[in-house]
């Protein structure tokens, strides 16, 4: 019986048993059941299939399922994050590998400092230092260390206002260098209880009245007597600390060869500290 | 009952007016999940995580039936429920005749062993024939033919708490009734007379 009908008769008679059908359908199926007693019967099992569900007891509700306050609280917040903590812990893995492979791979990898690299080539004078210098005397004034004066005689008033003292040789020194026994020059912003009178330091607005110096030898930042007054080499005293500082500057951005490894640890440190937190609260959660 | 009055107000957070609708369908409900899962405590489970759900998730109630609503959420939590069951699978608590070193098939087990009427031991037989064929039916074949046969809903009803097409439906309803028809047809003893299919109705 089975075998003889098709899925969409099954259907058909299903339908019609359900009074699913349409009026066209509907008069089709009534004609087939009154000219075959196949699809009669066939029906009839449908029926009788329908008939023993419907029998089925109904089962009595064991307890009311009304719903209290605490009930509908929305579930926490917290378990919406275990989705976001395995992305993160993937893209930390990622980033991971990439960095170790990135060191692997020849010409990716951080490169060292080696012998082939000769450490005074560091110091090389940059060549628009001094020329830097001379162009913005107030920015070094901020940068370069004071430069100590003993004697010598009194900078012009025009120079040593502003740019620092200088000696009257040297009209370039400006911006260096302690001025000269102007009586006219006052010490500002330098304590009147320095010790030390007659030192006079930059910034220029800091003067001192130098006092005939006694005595002589291979004293640091004593002048020979003969050179008291002259100017020193400014261009050189401004720059070498410069670039001593920019030096000190490269070595220390200078990449270590193992700080991508130990990146990378970290990195998968990471993963794996999200990884375990997501699992603990997907558990949590369950 | 005013439904649609309860529901805007269940809409608005009146927690009381959304109780009355489920007392007025939790005994569709919870039979509903017991035929689906076989297991009155997880049926009652499923009947109140579907309550709840269906609290939170009013907002997307768009009206026509709520009735086919509810069960939308019931039957999805009973899919939820027998997905979990595959992937932690149980091992059921059946006795183990020690005589014959095989266990007990039979799923009535653990019934009130005292004296019953006859009547009511072959309702309970029919109702664990009937409950057997359905469990052996696929889930999307159960839910089709619990919705239609046992619970009286029609095909709208049925296609809106499926989510599928009418024709789905009716094709998976007829697919149903026929697997149930050859099920049913294997405990032919147990079905009153006026049930019995073919010979069987004869031969009584």
């Amino acid at each position: 019986m089975k075998e003889q009908l098709t899925s969409q008769e099954w259907m058909l008679l299903s339908s019609y048993l359900d009074g699913e059908l349409n009026p066209r359908e509907k008069t089709r199926v009534e004609a087939l059941l009154k000219s075959n007693p196949d699809i009669q019967a066939a029906y009839e099992s449908l029926a009788k299939t329908k008939a023993v569900l419907r029998s089925a007891p109904r089962r009595k509700v064991p307890r009311n399922f009304t719903l209290s306050a605490a009930a509908v609280q929305q579930p926490r917040q917290i378990f919406q994050w275990v989705p976001a903590l395995r992305f993160s812990s993937v893209i930390a893995t990622l980033a991971a590998v990439f960095l170790f492979v990135s060191q692997l791979l020849p010409g990716m990898a951080a490169r060292p400092l080696t012998a082939e690299q000769p450490a005074m080539e560091m110091l090389a004078i940059p060549p628009d230092s001094s020329e830097k210098n001379l162009a913005s005397p107030e920015a070094d004034l901020q940068e370069t260390p004071p430069v100590v004066y003993w004697g010598g005689p009194p900078p012009p008033p025009s120079l040593a206002e502003g740019l620092g003292g200088g000696g009257v040789d040297a009209p370039h020194a400006g911006g260096m260098g302690g001025g000269g026994a102007d009586p006219g020059f006052k010490a500002q912003g330098f304590p009147e209880s320095l010790p030390q009178p007659g030192i006079s330091l930059t910034p220029p607005t800091a003067t001192v009245e130098p006092l005939p110096l006694e005595g002589s030898g291979p004293i640091l930042g004593v002048r020979e007597s003969e050179d008291q007054g002259k100017a020193l080499d400014d261009d050189y005293r401004s720059f070498v600390p410069s670039v001593v500082q920019e030096q000190e500057a490269v070595t220390a951005a200078e990449p270590s060869p193992s700080l991508p490894y130990i990146a990378a640890g970290g990195l998968l440190a990471l993963a794996a500290g999200l990884w375990l937190i997501s699992i603990l609260l997907k558990k949590k959660s369950l | 009952m005013d439904e649609a009055g309860l529901i805007q107000d269940a809409l608005r957070g009146d927690l009381d007016a959304f109780n009355r609708l489920v007392l007025a369908y939790q005994e569709m409900a919870f039979n509903l999940a017991y035929r689906m899962l076989s297991d009155e405590a997880a049926a009652e489970d499923a009947t109140q995580t579907a309550f709840i759900s269906a609290y939170r998730n009013l907002k997307q109630y768009r009206g026509g039936s709520f009735r086919a609503w509810v069960m939308r959420m019931v039957t999805n939590t009973c899919y939820d429920e027998l997905r979990r069951r595959q992937r932690r699978p149980t091992i059921p608590l059946e006795p183990f005749n020690s005589a014959e070193d095989e266990e007990i098939e039979s799923p009535t087990w653990l019934a009130d062993h005292n004296p019953t009427p006859d009547e009511e031991i072959e309702t309970r037989e029919l109702e664990a024939a009937i409950q057997h064929c359905i469990q052996e039916l696929p889930e999307e074949f159960r839910a089709v033919v619990l919705l239609v046969d046992v619970q009286g809903m029609d095909y709208n009803e049925v296609s809106q708490a499926m989510g599928k097409p009418l024709g789905t439906i009716k094709s998976r309803l007829a697919r149903a009734r026929l697997r149930l028809r050859d099920c049913l047809a294997g405990f032919a003893e147990l079905l009153p007379v006026q049930f019995r299919l073919g010979k069987e109705a004869e031969l009584r």
